[in-house]
C-alpha cells in the first residue's frame, strides 16, 4: 500500500473511533428466539411453495376437468367454455407467479447491484401481473355473466344474487389489485431512481 | 467460527445442498442456521438499526434477513466466510428497503426529525451517557449517503477493509475512499450537534 492509498489517509473521526465503535457494538438489543424464528422462517417458505404448488395443481385441475367434461360429453356447454377461459388465464398467472418468485429467490447472496437489480425485474413482474388481473377483470366480465346466464337455463338455484356475486367478486378483484398495482408503482419508480442516481 | 463439534463432519454446502429430503439433513440444517443466527444477530440488529429506525421495521428486516439465509444456505461456499456470507445477504436486504422507500418523504421527515432533536440538544457528544451516544450515533449514520451508511456500519462493527469489499462487492480502494467520506461526514453530523 502506497502513502497516497486512501486506505493511510487520516480522518478526524480516527481519534474518537474506538469510542465511537464501542458504543456502537454496545448497543442493547432483544435477543431473538432461535426456535420461533426457525419455524417462522420455514413456514414462510413452506408457505411460499404451498401456494405456487397449489396454483400448478388447480391449473392443472382445470385442464383435467376440461377434457373429462370434453371426453364424457356429460357436461353443460357453458361449464366447459368457463373452465377453458380459466385455464388458459391460469397458466399465464403460474407463468408470472414462477417468474416472480424466482427473482426473489435470487435476491439473496448476490452483489448489492445485482440484487437491486433483482428487486427492478420482480417489481416489473409484480406489475405485469398486476395489469394481467386488472385486464382479467375486464375481459372476464361479459364471458361469467354470459356463463351466469348461459347456466339459468340448466340450473334452477341461478338467481339475481348469482350476477352480484359474479360482478362483486370481480369488483374486489379489481380494487385489489389496484391498491397492489399503485403500491408497485411507487416502489418501482424509488427503486430505478436510487438505481439511476447510485 | 460455526464449526461446532457435531457440524464439523460436514461442510455447510454439503449440509445444505445435500440430502434435505432426509431427517437427519434437515435437522443439521436447521441446527446450523440457528447456529448462525445466534453467532451473528448482534451483528445483524446493529447493521438494521443502521438503516431503518422504527422498530417494528427492523424486526420485519431481521425475518427477512432470516429467511434468506435460510433460502441461500445451500449456495454457501465454504471459502467465504460465514460473517462475510450474512452481511452480504442483510445489506442486499437493507439497501432494497432503502431503495425501495419512498425516498423524499422519508428523507424529509428524517432530516427535520434530526435537525429538530439538534436544534434541542447541544450536549456535546462525549458528554452524554451511553445510551443517549448510541441513539445520536445510530441518527447521523441514518443521514448519511447509502453507500457511506454501508461502510460505516461494516466497519463499526470492526470489519476489514477486505471483508468490507467483499461484502460490498468493491475493490478495497474504494472501500477507503468511501470509509475516508463516511467518517467526515459522520464526523460533520455528530458535530452539528455538539455546536
Amino acid at each position: 500500500m502506497t502513502q497516497q492509498s486512501p486506505l493511510n489517509e487520516q480522518s478526524p473521526l480516527d481519534d474518537s473511533w474506538l469510542a465511537i465503535s464501542q458504543d456502537w457494538q454496545e448497543q442493547p438489543y432483544e435477543k431473538a428466539n432461535l426456535d420461533t424464528l426457525l419455524r417462522k422462517t420455514r413456514r414462510r417458505t413452506w408457505w411460499a411453495k404451498v401456494s405456487l404448488v397449489a396454483n400448478i395443481l388447480a391449473t392443472a385441475g382445470m385442464l383435467l376437468a376440461l377434457l373429462v367434461g370434453l371426453y364424457r360429453g356429460d357436461r353443460e356447454m357453458p361449464h366447459l367454455v368457463a373452465l377453458a377461459v380459466l385455464f388458459v388465464a391460469s397458466v399465464v398467472y403460474v407463468y408470472i407467479e414462477v417468474k416472480i418468485r424466482r427473482t426473489a429467490w435470487q435476491l439473496n447472496d448476490a452483489g448489492p447491484d445485482h440484487a437491486l437489480k433483482a428487486a427492478i425485474s420482480g417489481g416489473e413482474s409484480s406489475l405485469q401481473y398486476a395489469r394481467l388481473m386488472k385486464w382479467s377483470s375486464y375481459f372476464l366480465v361479459i364471458p361469467l355473466n354470459w356463463y351466469g346466464y348461459a347456466m339459468m337455463e340448466y340450473r334452477e338455484n341461478i338467481t339475481w344474487k348469482t350476477f352480484v356475486f359474479i360482478n362483486g367478486m370481480l369488483l374486489v378483484m379489481y380494487v385489489g389489485t389496484h391498491i397492489y398495482q399503485k403500491k408497485r408503482e411507487r416502489e418501482l419508480s424509488s427503486l430505478r431512481q436510487f438505481s439511476e442516481n447510485n | 467460527m460455526f464449526t461446532s463439534l457435531k457440524l464439523r463432519s460436514k461442510s455447510p454446502a454439503a449440509v445444505a445442498a445435500g440430502d434435505s429430503k432426509t431427517r437427519e439433513g434437515q435437522g443439521v440444517s436447521q441446527a446450523l442456521f440457528k447456529q448462525w443466527m445466534a453467532e451473528h444477530e448482534k451483528m445483524l440488529r446493529h447493521l438494521i438499526c443502521g438503516f431503518e429506525a422504527k422498530p417494528a421495521l427492523q424486526e420485519e428486516l431481521f425475518q427477512d434477513i432470516a429467511l434468506n439465509i435460510w433460502q441461500a444456505m445451500p449456495k454457501f461456499r465454504q471459502d467465504a466466510g460465514v460473517k462475510t456470507f450474512v452481511a452480504r445477504i442483510a445489506h442486499n436486504i437493507l439497501v432494497t428497503h432503502v431503495a425501495k422507500s419512498v425516498r423524499t418523504v422519508k428523507t424529509e421527515q428524517g432530516e427535520q426529525a434530526y435537525h429538530q432533536q439538534a436544534a434541542t440538544d447541544v450536549t456535546p457528544y462525549q458528554a452524554l451517557d451511553q445510551k443517549q451516544r448510541q441513539q445520536r450515533l445510530s441518527c447521523a449514520i441514518r443521514q448519511l449517503k447509502l453507500e457511506q451508511r454501508q461502510v460505516i456500519t461494516l466497519a463499526l462493527e470492526g470489519m476489514s477493509y477486505q471483508e468490507m469489499a467483499d461484502i460490498l462487492c468493491l475493490s478495497v480502494n474504494l472501500v477507503g475512499v468511501r470509509l475516508q467520506r463516511a467518517k467526515t461526514a459522520l464526523n460533520q453530523l455528530l458535530k452539528v450537534q455538539e455546536g
